[in-house]
């Protein structure tokens, strides 16, 4: 066991952030197991269908799990019973209209359009983790890479760097963003992760400098260099890992601050457009119902999930940070 | 020191440009009729589209078009809002004193609470209340401020039952009516919740950084000097080791500016304040471009400014940064 692994499990909530983190990155992944209109497994008039979450067979796609279970043989529901886009579904007899509150048939409750908010918390992840993930990594690339290279060859090229560097600090990249996203009006999130990966690599590529400054000093720098290593491989195979440290403590930090501002976007509107579910849209709706009537499941759960996510992630990248040894 | 002061100002002009060029690239790209974005097409609504199209010079190249555009942005003209007609920059002037007050009340009540929270947390480590205060600032630093702000407003504004605080805006109904007091303390109702959305996400950063720092002040060597002279310890802590420790926070003030502009959008939304955050998203939502380039380029101005008057600040805080060598 590595030494690096051994400081990071002495931190036992690192270590549940973690658990807590791999946990959401499958149920992101795997949304479509855990809520979903139609079943894992069904028999029904004779046929057995395996897994019509994912290949939506024509023979069923007006079928649903409650529709299902009257007629199939035998089914095998998923958790959450319920599409993320499944509107007004098993809320007969409810009083007044949506969102309903909570209760046994919508665990966390419905919103407007009396979707399972449950549902949607589980297929919204898919977007948060996307942008947030994607982004930081494009940045990472960038910043480690300029980085490197600024620290690796000095001068000239340091100084360009540098310069870039500045400016994209000065750039209001949240105003921009916003602007940015309001006018286009993006269906997917790639240009979010674009723009985003694009402006937030400054601080990745301050650190690697840093580090690069200070490794490129170190003996087995020069002794890669007197076996006739090019500075190619120099910079490729002994600078980047070692230089790796301090921008991935970084990076997951960073992941967090992406996840936030797009939920701010999609809180404002401007995220990936509807019915695509994300976790800021459901609190512009809360916002909606914040006095008569009030619907205070709308505001409650999606915030709790983008604060355990972001929590989630400090804790990763606190251990991380202590870890490996990186001081901020 | 003026030296320092003209090498940053110089430093400033390109990023400016760069944000003028990306503002008037985007608004270009995102408008198909260009007749649109030219700040003169309120005239041409009135009169004959094609004349103005002609004397608006909209034949010319982007390049050209786009000097143009920043030779009226230096000298404050913004044209005019495709939406009321009016001075895009009287409404800048409206909108900018009331986000930059509340960026500034924010980062006051902010900084005012952080430090003496961080100061408590170095100077008594073991004290339940210090691990608690560490434990619930981690989890505030995580929950973000829209998430607060639209909870807090269900909580104290009337969702909840506590019709604490107003809903909306900046003024109440009646306060053409009221006193020149009772006015100042009316807008103090109003400015409570949102103030305390936008300083709170400072308070769990700052107080953060002030902790950390001021405990590696408390263990060098010119404290145990001090309290070895018998320096009582109230200004050990405030004149000796808080001094010490406020480059970092100093540098923190940097990167929470731009966050603080940028998160005026939604607070001012979630509250319904007619700042630039408003301004701004309704001029997207409108589609009122020449506003919505407006905005854009004072708010990085707002912000460049801002990162430069910190840069000053380092000099207040560590003399050893004055004379502009590095930095």
């Amino acid at each position: 066991m590595s030494p690096a692994w051994q400081r990071y499990r002495a931190r036992r909530r690192s270590v549940v952030g973690l658990v807590a983190l791999a946990l959401l990155a499958l149920s992101a992944a795997f949304a479509e197991l855990l809520a979903s209109d139609l079943p894992l497994a069904v028999r029904v008039d004779g046929v057995t269908w395996v897994l019509p979450a994912y290949t939506r067979p024509v023979a069923l796609r007006a079928e649903t799990q409650s529709s299902l279970r009257a007629r199939a043989q035998w089914q095998w529901g998923t958790l959450v019973p319920w599409g993320p886009n499944q509107t007004f579904a098993g809320v007969e007899g409810r009083a007044g209209p949506a969102p309903y509150a909570p209760d046994g048939d919508h665990w966390l409750g419905t919103d407007e359009l009396g979707r399972d908010v449950l549902a949607r918390l589980i297929h919204g992840s898919r977007v948060s983790l996307t942008v947030g993930v994607g982004a930081v990594a494009l940045a990472v690339l960038i910043g480690l890479g300029l980085g490197v290279l600024a620290g690796f060859f000095g001068g000239a090229v340091d100084g360009a760097i540098s310069r870039l560097n500045e400016v994209m600090f000065t750039f209001p990249t949240v105003f921009f963003v916003i602007a940015l996203m309001g006018v286009m009006r993006f269906s997917s999130p790639l240009p979010l992760v674009l723009v985003l990966g694009l402006t937030r690599w400054t601080e990745m590529a301050r650190l690697a400098r840093a580090e690069t400054l200070r490794l490129k000093q170190l003996d087995f720098v020069l002794a890669a260099r007197a076996l006739g290593a090019s500075n190619g491989r120099i910079v490729l195979r002994h600078l980047v890992p070692n230089a790796m440290g301090p921008v991935l403590v970084a990076a997951t930090f960073s992941v967090a601050s992406a996840i936030l501002l797009e939920s701010a976007l999609s809180f404002l509107g401007l995220g990936v457009p509807p019915p695509t579910a994300s976790w800021g849209e459901l609190l512009t709706q809360a916002h909606r119902y914040l006095t008569h009537p009030t619907a205070w499941w709308l505001a409650l759960f999606p915030g709790l999930a983008i604060a355990g996510t972001v929590i989630t992630l400090n804790l990763v990248g606190e251990g991380l940070q202590s870890a490996l040894g990186v001081r901020r | 020191m003026r030296r320092f002061l003209g090498r940053r100002l110089l430093q400033m002009v390109p990023t400016f440009v760069g944000i003028t060029v990306i503002t008037f690239a985007v608004a270009h790209l995102a408008e198909a009729d260009p007749l649109q974005l030219d700040p003169e097409s309120a005239r041409s609504q009135v009169g004959a589209a094609q004349a103005a199209r002609a004397t608006a010079g909209l034949s010319d190249p982007l390049p050209v078009q786009y000097l143009r555009w920043l030779g009226r942005v230096v000298r404050f003209d913004f044209g005019r809002s495709l939406v009321d007609q009016r001075p895009v920059s009287a409404r800048l002037l409206e909108a900018l004193p009331r986000t930059l007050s509340l960026a500034l009340l924010a980062l006051l009540l902010g900084y005012g609470v952080a430090i003496p929270l961080g100061v408590y947390q170095a100077a008594r480590p073991r004290a339940w209340l210090s691990r608690a205060l560490s434990q619930g600032l981690f989890v505030a630093y995580s929950v973000p401020s829209f998430v607060v702000s639209v909870l807090l407003l269900w909580a104290f504004a009337g969702g909840a039952g506590l019709d604490w605080f107003p809903f909306q805006g900046l003024h109440s109904e009646v306060a053409p009516q009221l006193s020149a007091p009772a006015r100042l303390l009316d807008t103090a109702w109003h400015l409570v919740l949102p103030v305390i959305c936008l300083s709170y996400g400072i308070v769990a950063v700052v107080s953060r950084q002030v902790r950390s720092s001021m405990l590696q002040a408390l263990s060098q060597d010119y404290v145990r000097a001090a309290r070895a002279r018998g320096i009582p310890e109230r200004a050990v802590l405030f004149r000796h080791a808080l001094r010490n420790s406020l480059l970092p926070v100093v540098t923190l003030l940097g990167s929470s500016l731009p966050t603080l502009i940028g998160g005026s959008v939604v607070i001012e939304r979630v509250f319904g304040i007619p700042g630039m955050g408003s301004l701004a998203f309704e001029a997207i939502a409108t589609r009122d471009y020449p506003v919505v380039m407006a905005v854009a380029t004072v708010s990085a101005l707002v912000t460049m400014v801002a990162v430069l008057l910190v840069d000053l600040l380092y000099g207040v805080v560590d003399p050893r940064l004055r004379t502009g060598s590095g930095a």
